[in-house]
């Protein structure tokens, strides 16, 4: 539950290395029938895309239909960890990938991760628009004087936060904290404080999951239990 | 004279609930469903540390268990290793509250290819400065097999084939990729690292195709200590050429000084010596402060113990509680003989005899119950009459089995000159291990590219 209210559209900012743990949907280079062997070269960029597609519908059906939402029933008495009729394998035939399952994790707080995507080519755009949930802007150059500024025309130009590039560590992320940050609060467009719960409920303060318009979504309750 | 042999102490753990003492998840107190909380491993890893435990030794299994009965339904609903979050996660976390704990983390070289792998673990081997080994196996579930695309499991001699190419991939990436005094990091001249002494492996093999040069500059231990989980032959040919600790098993200790001197003698076949290889088996141990409280934590277990579990776990392709228990496992038919991985199975034993051995905690061919002295008295004829040189001891309880071996056993075990005392600062794995640096020894295979030789050498 959202317990601080915020300007209708915050600025959000990170620290460029959350590359590493956020979940930024990229084109891959393994092949699929010679998962083994190296490549010659790079894949055509249009065919990242599509290979990335199916990746991405294969995680939604790990993530979001392979285990319905009250499988874990961790009953000590009978001695049940998780009820066999929740929990689905999705056998996932496509031309790059064959998936049998089940997911071999259980629900996590988000599901499906916070979605990133970086990539402004015509194929990027559509696998963004059709998957993610945050495009990574980035903030190039150094922050001094005015930086506020720019931040706040920034998102008058319809961009919702920034990737802060750092010069120097911690440096940089001290001066931001200490003196820019101070400014957006006093303006409205950063928060005070943290909200509650899951990263996707800080970012769009509608729920720990996708949203059900998301096509991931179309996975929920999709498959029929394995054991029949 | 030489001095006492003294004991390699592991914690074996899963990230999982059921990991292998199956059913007892439900003991009082048990914290196994925690495993999703970061704090779980955090708590786990002080604990151990805190007891002077050298490691402890993440198993790992990338399908389900679905051959008994024709489904995973028993693993399912038992939580036998699904759901199983993977190992490699947690290491960070446990490794951030501790200075001297290991962490051997299982990895499997049939699925996932090696140049993403190389830089993991060299990550790792950064962040816990030297503190990881690497379990390597090949995999053996059907199941991993159909989530990674392929119709059925890889044939085992051929994963043992691909194995061996992925360990070269690897030393070269390791050993071989970026010399010692590749990074400058000369502020003046912006020079971090110098090209001169970093280079492209360009491996061109069988299975595997990989340019490099490798990402990571080279870790404290460079190629994490190498253990391997064995007891077939091509695993023994393998164990011998790469195997730092084998973890192995078998059905008693016999089987078990036999594979021991197998490997051994791999090994020197391979180059090496025999004392360069470790030997660390599963023990299960229950303690109490008199023979009563142990007998009684015993009948606890015993009492919670899943047969059914066991027979998931061992893979049984067929249901012998379908027979009547008199049936000689000779008469039954054809298609059962897959009678479970790792069990050897006497024709003349009944349906019911076997299954008896199912979830019997005693059956287990390391096994100690009793007071701290009886208990250490095993343990010391482990290491002198079987051979062995360390255990990954079995968890019944979490935390209770590590905190009852802590309170009880080692102080026992360190009164006897068997269990070291402290550690040593800023020791790597391997350091403690073996005493003999942090590095490779010579003599190991995956040396042969340091510097750069045995590297197809490029022009221009």
């Amino acid at each position: 539950m959202p317990t601080t209210t915020r300007a209708a559209r915050p600025l959000h900012f990170a620290a460029f290395v959350m590359n590493t743990t956020g979940h930024i949907i990229q084109g891959t280079w393994r092949r699929p029938s010679a998962r083994h062997v190296g490549l010659d070269g790079l894949t055509a960029h249009d065919e990242r895309y599509a290979w990335a597609d199916e990746y991405v519908d294969v995680t939604y059906k790990l993530w979001e239909g392979s285990w319905e939402e009250d499988a874990l029933v961790q009953d000590r008495a009978t001695g049940i960890h998780s009820d066999l009729d929740k929990v689905h394998r999705i056998n996932h035939v496509g031309p790059r990938y064959t998936v049998e399952g089940p997911h071999l994790v259980s629900p996590s707080p988000q599901r499906t991760p916070l979605l990133f995507q970086a990539g402004a080519s015509e194929a990027g755009r559509t696998f963004a628009a059709k998957n993610a949930e945050a495009k990574a802007a980035e903030l190039d150059g150094w922050i001094k004087d005015l930086v506020a500024d720019a931040l706040a025309d920034w998102q008058a130009t319809g961009v919702d936060g920034i990737n802060l590039v750092n010069a120097e560590i911690p440096g940089s992320y001290e001066e931001f904290v200490d003196h820019v940050v101070p400014v957006l609060q006093r303006r409205g467009p950063a928060q005070r404080e943290y909200s509650e719960g899951t990263l996707r409920q800080k970012l769009f303060g509608r729920g720990d999951r996708l949203p059900e318009r998301h096509p991931a979504t179309r996975y929920r309750g999709a498959f029929a239990p394995q054991h029949s | 004279m030489s001095a006492k042999k003294q004991l390699i102490l592991n914690l074996f753990e899963m990230n999982c609930v059921s990991h292998i003492t199956h059913g007892l998840w439900r003991l009082e107190g048990n914290n196994r469903e925690r495993f999703n909380d970061i704090e779980y491993w955090t708590q786990l890893a002080r604990l151990l540390e805190s007891g002077g435990f050298d490691a402890v030794f993440l198993a790992d299994v990338i399908g389900t268990y679905d051959v008994f009965r024709g489904s995973a339904d028993v693993s399912i609903r038992e939580g036998l290793q699904i759901p199983n979050n993977d190992p490699v996660l947690v290491v960070p976390a446990m490794a951030a509250v501790t200075e001297h704990l290991g962490f051997g983390i299982t990895f499997s070289t049939t699925y996932e290819p090696p140049f993403a792998w190389a830089r993991r673990m060299s990550t790792l081997d950064h962040l816990t400065k030297g503190r990881v080994g690497w379990n390597i196996v090949t995999s053996y579930l059907a199941n991993a097999a159909r989530n990674f695309g392929l119709s059925g499991e890889v044939e085992h001699d051929t994963r043992y084939d691909m194995a061996d190419e992925y360990l070269d991939v690897l030393y070269k990436l390791w050993e071989g990729s970026w010399d010692d005094d590749a990074i400058v990091a000369d502020r003046e001249r912006n020079v971090f690292a110098d090209p001169a002494r970093i280079r492209a492996i360009d491996h061109d093999g069988t299975w595997f195709k990989v340019e490099g040069p490798h990402l990571s500059s080279p870790s404290r231990q460079r190629t994490p200590v190498l253990f391997t989980a064995t007891a077939s032959a091509a695993g023994a040919r393998f164990a011998g050429r790469h195997a730092e600790v084998v973890f192995t098993g078998g059905p008693d200790t016999e089987f078990l000084k036999r594979t021991m001197a197998t490997i051994r003698q791999a090994a020197v076949d391979a180059g090496r010596h025999a004392d360069d290889v470790r030997f660390v088996t599963t023990a299960g141990v229950i303690v109490g402060r008199t023979a009563d409280e142990a007998a009684a934590k015993l009948a606890d277990f015993q009492r919670l113990s899943s047969p059914e579990g066991y027979l998931a776990h061992a893979g049984l392709a067929f249901d012998p509680a379908a027979f009547p228990p008199e049936t000689r496992l000779a008469d039954l038919p054809a298609d059962t003989n897959g009678i479970g991985r790792w069990r050897t199975v006497d024709p003349e034993q009944t349906v019911g005899d076997f299954l008896t051995g199912f979830g019997d905690l005693t059956r287990h061919p390391l096994f100690a119950v009793g007071t701290p002295e009886v208990v250490a008295d095993q343990i010391e004829s482990w290491l002198d009459d079987v051979g062995i040189d360390g255990i990954n001891l079995l968890q019944y309880h979490s935390y209770g089995t590590a905190e009852d071996f802590i309170e009880l056993v080692v102080p026992v075990l360190r009164e006897r000159g068997r269990l070291r005392t402290a550690y040593e600062k800023g020791e790597t794995l391997r350091q403690r291990l073996f005493g003999v640096g942090d590095r490779l020894p010579e003599r190991h295979h995956g040396t042969r590219y340091r510097g750069g030789a045995h590297l197809p050498a490029r022009t221009g």
